[in-house]
């Protein structure tokens, strides 16, 4: 092995990526054929959050040594990293049909059917896994995970407590034991583990994330919302679709009976009305419930700087909406109420795509929605000079919403 | 003629004839010799780009690198002027440098050998002394091997050249804060031994500066030296890296030994993150052992530390074992924030000096630049001076630099900080254990 390579091994070992790309590359001058030397220079660039150029390295190790399972194993990494997870199972489950007894391999392909929705699919690879190397940190680590998102509470329960036994200075198990309670609805002991964990290791993400689900779980209404998405979750994709659509179309069956015999609308319209809150609800928990996070002295510097923004602009545009409501009392215009109807659906949309991470997914949703507020304020503008074609533009406004609340799900799905 | 009137000349020659090798050549040797490393570096590589085989652009790079302590690069080059047949003498040299500084004595003596053969006027008894070459009987070490029984204290194949720094806290703008600091834990107690005694304050321990990149830790260091006119040690990531691999303790105790023989010195340990981390996977076998000398050698165990001043920079300060800030190692750790307004007009004025400028209203690019750190500033003029150029080769007029050229270039830098502080941020909130993160809290403004 060349100098640079040892340095490079080295300088990958105390996190300095730069500089161990930097030797890589000189490394790779020299030998440009070093399929190992390409896989690691792929896991500095996708830890310096350049994925291309990961990419382009972890095939290039592929491409020089496809009998080898590591290169295989990188290349899943990088593209798991860059939320390609269709590409990035196949690359796992090559490296796995090279070498199956690597739990490591089995950990990756675990990883990214998490990804692609298929928890049950990943616990059986992470048992898999176990089979090979019971002792192995990270399959015991994810097991309690999936358990806890599968909702089998009593033995994620034992799973969690034994790494906590096991390693108490473990910030991934602190992580764990606080999602853990929060499902369990228990959000004073969930945010202590989130804080410990965070103390450990203030880089973890998924701490991070916990503790601001933790801190907006101290009202009553997002511990409602957040029972309804830690149920859904544990749903197969289908059944999820069944239940939102079922609902869906369990109000529209209620509004028409209401609508035909007015005499049961006394009790129908009670569900109609509490259906409609909390779809409200589902679209704009999220950001609203952030924005009284900035009260808590934690919680503003726990929100990411994606997650900042994007509430910064949906509570905005919730804002738009609640002038247009209250404006209605004070002109007897409807006008104001259509706005504040399109500002609730765009509140639903807008969040999830300024939150997006991926930035090629962002790309696609950002203007998605851009356009179609344009779509809509025309639709308006429209109405507001008693044109007929505005009406019928909102309708069409209607279904283009319906596509864009199911985009960002296509796109993740797509895993490309 | 002045040393800058030769450059504008040579500049000047190269402006009618820029493919002019050999000419560049002689301009970016002219730069090296005036220590103008950065200049240097760049008129190199433009030689090389155009004549990518030119034997005297290559030495010349490595000489750059070599320079700067980028070793490893050096030698990639050196090996490319040796392999390439007929080395100079000069090169040969080099080489032998540089294999003595990687630990291949006996590959250091050839080359050295090869030089003298070639050029008997390029022998250099120093450096031969400490090769061993032709040595007497009674010598420790022959032909690059150390003979056995002697001594490892003094051991001069590990000692670090020690350098008298001109430079004093003057001449580091702003971070009064910090050079109050330094002094009272640093400077009075060497200046003034007699009060601190009298108090019975015991005298002794480090300092560990951790910021931002690029905002000047070296420099303050360096600065330290030339304040109490100390020698100065300084020892690079690469060194320390170079410990894990091969005779790693011999060379920490070599680097403390010359230290203390050449009293009062400051030890400046840059990046020692690399060294003092509490990453689980660097406490194996080597690296534990590393670690263990380093404290043993902090605490003085073997020998006296008096009038010997470590101090070590980092980037990362949370990647660093708890047991280097016990009492008498690390003990105070001290922020080094970008720089302030005042600074920061300073650091512009030193960059822009030599530089043609009209009008410059550099207390308006200062209040623009808030963020930027030194390494930033020196962008941001080299950014307005390139954008300058680009003009200049069109046009063929030399337009002075303005402000307006200055806050265009700073429009399109991203400070480095940012990322820093991004991460800073999240260890100051989450792991301020004992308020070691307070400064960074306080310049970010955030309150808890």
């Amino acid at each position: 092995m060349s100098a640079q390579a040892v340095r490079a091994r080295q300088l990958m070992g105390i996190g300095r990526w730069q500089a161990a790309a930097e030797a890589l590359q000189m490394a790779l001058a020299e030998d440009p054929e070093d399929a190992l030397n390409h896989a690691l220079l792929a896991q500095c660039w996708s830890n310096l959050d350049r994925p291309a150029d990961a990419r382009r390295e972890a095939e290039r190790a592929v491409q020089l040594a496809p009998s080898h399972p590591t290169s295989h194993w990188v290349l899943g990494q990088v593209l798991l990293a860059d939320q390609r997870t269709a590409d990035a199972e196949r690359a796992a489950r090559e490296a796995l049909r090279l070498d199956v007894e690597d739990a490591d391999h089995h950990h990756l392909l675990a990883a990214i059917l998490a990804q692609r929705d298929q928890a049950s699919a990943a616990l059986a690879q992470v048992d898999a896994g176990l089979a090979v190397d019971p002792e192995h940190r990270g399959l015991t680590d994810f097991r309690g995970a999936l358990l806890t998102r599968l909702g089998r509470h009593d033995e994620a329960e034992s799973v969690i407590a034994e790494g906590l036994r096991r390693d108490p200075d473990a910030a991934e198990h602190h992580a764990n034991a606080g999602w853990m309670h929060l499902r369990q609805r228990d959000h004073a002991r969930a945010a202590q583990h989130f804080s410990e964990a965070l103390r450990l290791d203030p880089t973890d993400q998924t701490a991070r994330a916990g503790l601001v689900e933790a801190l907006k779980a101290r009202y009553l209404i997002y511990r409602i919302f957040l029972a309804w998405l830690f149920w859904l979750a544990t749903l197969s994709p289908t059944a999820r679709w069944v239940v939102i659509l079922g609902g869906y179309l369990a109000y529209r069956f209620a509004s028409r009976v209401a609508d035909i015999y007015p005499q049961w609308s006394l009790w129908l319209s009670p569900v109609v009305w509490l259906y409609l809150g909390f779809a409200f609800l589902t679209w704009t928990a999220i950001p609203v419930f952030n924005l009284l996070l900035y009260a808590h002295p934690l919680g503003r510097h726990a929100l990411s700087d994606r997650e900042r923004s994007a509430t910064l602009g949906t509570s905005a545009v919730i804002g738009v909406g609640l002038i247009g409501v209250a404006s209605y009392p004070l002109t007897g215009h409807a006008i104001g109420l259509l706005i504040a109807l399109i500002c609730a659906q765009a509140s639903a949309v807008l969040y999830p795509a300024l939150e997006e991470a991926v930035a090629r997914h962002r790309r696609i949703q950002v203007p998605a929605c851009a356009m179609w507020g344009l779509f809509q304020m025309t639709a308006l503008a429209l109405i507001f000079a008693e044109e007929t074609t505005g009406a019928r533009m909102l309708t069409w406004g209607l279904y283009g919403w319906i596509a864009l609340i199911f985009l960002p799900s296509v796109l993740s799905a797509r895993g490309r | 003629m002045t040393d800058d009137a030769t450059i504008q000349a040579l500049r000047a020659a190269l402006a009618v004839s820029p493919d002019n090798v050999p000419l560049r050549r002689h301009l970016a040797d002219a730069l090296l010799r005036l220590g103008r490393d950065d200049e240097a570096e760049a008129e190199f590589r433009a030689c090389l780009r155009s004549d990518g085989g030119d034997p005297e652009a290559r030495l010349g790079l490595a000489r750059v690198f070599y320079r700067r302590g980028r070793f490893d690069e050096a030698l990639v080059l050196i090996e490319e002027v040796v392999d390439g047949g007929q080395p100079s003498a000069a090169a040969l040299i080099l080489q032998a440098r540089l294999l003595h500084r990687r630990g291949d004595a006996a590959g250091a003596v050839t080359a050295y050998r090869a030089a003298v053969r070639r050029d008997p006027a390029s022998a250099d008894q120093d450096f031969a002394a400490q090769l061993g070459v032709n040595a007497e009987h009674d010598s420790p070490v022959a032909d690059g091997r150390v003979r056995a029984g002697a001594d490892a204290e003094i051991d001069s194949a590990s000692a670090a050249p020690v350098e008298r720094p001109k430079i004093n806290f003057s001449q580091v703008g702003g971070m009064e804060d910090l050079k109050e600091a330094i002094r009272l834990k640093i400077i009075h107690p060497i200046k003034r031994p007699d009060l601190f005694k009298a108090y019975g304050k015991k005298i002794g321990g480090g300092i560990l500066l951790y910021g931002p990149p690029g905002c000047g830790k070296t420099h303050l260091a360096r600065a330290v030296a030339g304040e109490i006119s100390a020698g100065f040690i300084s020892i690079g990531i690469n060194d320390v890296l170079d410990m894990w691999i091969g005779s790693s303790e011999r060379n920490l105790a070599g680097i403390f030994a010359s230290a203390r023989a050449n009293k009062p010195c400051v030890l400046f340990f840059d990046e020692v993150d690399a060294l003092a981390a509490s990453r689980s996977d660097m406490r194996q076998s080597a690296g534990r052992q590393v670690i263990n000398q380093f404290l043993a050698e902090l605490d003085g165990a073997q020998a006296d530390n008096e009038g010997l001043l470590v101090l070590a920079a980092t980037n990362a300060p949370w990647h660093i074992d708890s047991a280097f800030r016990r009492p008498g190692r690390f003990d105070r750790v001290l922020f080094v924030p970008p720089p302030d307004a005042q600074a920061r007009i300073e650091i512009l004025r030193v960059h822009l000096t030599g530089k043609p400028a009209v009008d410059l209203d550099l207390a308006g690019v200062a209040k623009k630049t808030d963020g930027f750190s030194g390494a930033d500033l020196m962008a941001v003029v080299d950014q307005a001076v390139e954008a300058k150029l680009s003009v200049a080769l069109k046009t063929g007029d030399i337009a002075p630099l303005t402000s307006k050229d200055l806050l265009t270039a700073a429009k399109q830098h991203r400070p480095t900080c940012k990322e820093w502080f991004a991460s800073a941020r999240n260890h100051a909130l989450y792991a301020n254990q004992g308020g070691l993160y307070d400064e960074v809290l306080e310049h970010l403004g955030i309150k808890r």
